[in-house]
């Protein structure tokens, strides 16, 4: 299925892109478990999102979720550092 | 209504506006937030903020925000601005208004939607300093201060 992530403030500049578009296999079933698979099988800055992912919120579809929210094909999803707006 | 924007804005235009479509309204609350230099024992200076967003996700959060306040409180209007951008110290990044008949509803509705704000609409606080760039941390006073009304639900 076909993915897209986008990348916010200190996210962004970690990955030094606002978007990426992934073709996910079909047995990764939820934000937790792609965070996973990409920090395994990437790295890089794959390894440093999930050794923030306790600081870290996700949003589907431009809601926030859970990490266990099951994501389809063509979703939006985006990993969001600590918010601080106001 | 709800403005995300780069420039500024003025709080007695959004006041005035709120009041130019409706003469049933009796009290008009806003709260401005303002970029805020460090104190003088932080040893450094603020030379500019910037503040980035999600587009879409923001006016989403910011619109359940609203509806929400709405449903709990008898209102007459709601405007929030939002600004993203670069920011000097001392410029106002966002404007809560809220007008009502009487003032207790106004008063609670800004305060509410304020700390909602806070802690879930998607914004993000880059400091510009005279010792480097920093994206702000977020504050367990401002979570605890939304669960604070959670808390008031239970009670009530």
């Amino acid at each position: 299925m076909k993915i897209d992530i986008l990348f916010f403030a200190s996210i962004r500049e970690l990955f030094d892109k606002e978007k990426i578009s992934l073709d996910v296999k079909d047995d990764i079933l939820t934000p937790s478990e792609l965070l996973d698979f990409l920090s395994k099988n990437h790295k890089g800055p794959w390894l440093k999102l999930l050794e923030r992912k306790t600081k870290i919120r996700v949003a589907v579809n431009q809601n926030i979720e859970d990490w266990s929210f099951k994501i389809r094909d063509g979703d939006e999803l985006a990993f969001l550092p600590p918010i601080t707006g106001g | 209504m709800i403005s995300i924007q780069s420039e500024s804005f003025s709080v007695e235009h959004i006041s005035n506006k709120i009041r130019a479509d409706n003469k049933n309204i009796g009290a008009v609350v806003t709260f401005v937030g303002y970029v805020r230099d460090f104190e003088k024992n932080d040893g450094k200076t603020l030379s500019s903020m910037e503040l980035e967003h999600y587009p879409g996700m923001t006016e989403k959060v910011l619109e359940d925000i609203e509806k929400k306040a709405l449903k709990k409180w008898k209102l007459s209007a709601i405007n929030i601005v939002h600004r993203v951008g670069k920011l000097k110290p001392s410029e106002p990044i966002v404007c809560v208004a809220v007008a009502s008949q009487h003032r207790d509803n106004a008063f609670e509705a800004a305060r509410f939607i304020i700390d909602f704000l806070k802690t879930e609409a998607p914004f993000w606080k880059k400091e510009i300093t005279s010792n480097g760039d920093y994206w702000v941390e977020d504050k367990d006073s401002d979570y605890q201060q939304k669960m604070s009304w959670s808390r008031t639900e239970e009670n009530s």
